[in-house]
């Protein structure tokens, strides 16, 4: 019987999605050096997508030996990451209100997804290693 | 889920790194099926039973809290 499996790229991508965060680094110092005319915005957001491009590469490649039980601590780490997401954007204005900051600034797309990145990697990493 | 694996392992000399390779999952996987931290799948267990020549009852047992 056909199983519904999570769709995963191989494990030679990892080494792919890293190769993207050479290419952030590149593309920094391409526009500091101002061989890259570009308005600081737009360098900006170029950059966060190559990052973001690497990161997710690197969240959705296989591991060297991907069987049941790894792909259960990435699920329960993708979900996670998703919850606490929704945790972050609520209680961010509460912080902000405690450094002394706007409670109406909003989190920006970038810190989210940066926030939701770095939960996924550490729930999967701690699960592989004390699960 | 309690199991027996980590005595059959012993009775038929196979280590956690031998019985992994041979139903393709990692040492880590029989590790954490030993120590209770994992339940495996239906398909896993069978494949489990397959190497020890049991069934799957005599591998893996339901606890009351089940």
């Amino acid at each position: 019987m056909e199983h519904k499996e999570l769709k995963l790229l191989p494990n030679y991508f990892k080494k792919i999605g890293l190769l993207f965060f050479g290419l952030a680094i590149a593309f920094i110092l391409l526009f500091t050096n101002h061989i890259i005319p570009l308005d600081n915005e737009v360098a900006k957001t170029i950059t966060f997508d190559i990052i973001f491009i690497g990161l997710l590469i690197l969240a959705i490649s296989k591991e060297k030996l991907e069987d049941e039980r790894t792909t259960k601590l990435r699920l329960i780490a993708f979900a996670f990451s998703f919850i606490s997401a929704v945790g972050f954007v609520i209680v961010m204005p509460f912080v902000n209100i405690l450094f002394g900051d706007n409670f109406l600034s909003e989190v920006s797309s970038n810190q989210l997804l940066l926030t939701m990145f770095i939960l996924y990697f550490a729930a999967f990493s701690s699960g592989k290693k004390y699960n | 889920v309690q199991n027996n694996l980590k005595i059959e392992r012993a009775l038929k000399n196979i280590t956690q790194d031998d019985l992994a390779k041979k139903i393709g999952v990692s040492r880590q996987t029989i590790n954490s099926i030993e120590k209770n931290r994992y339940t495996p799948s239906t398909i896993l267990a069978l494949k489990i039973s397959k190497i020890f020549n049991k069934t799957v009852n005599e591998i893996f047992q339901l606890e009351n809290s089940d």
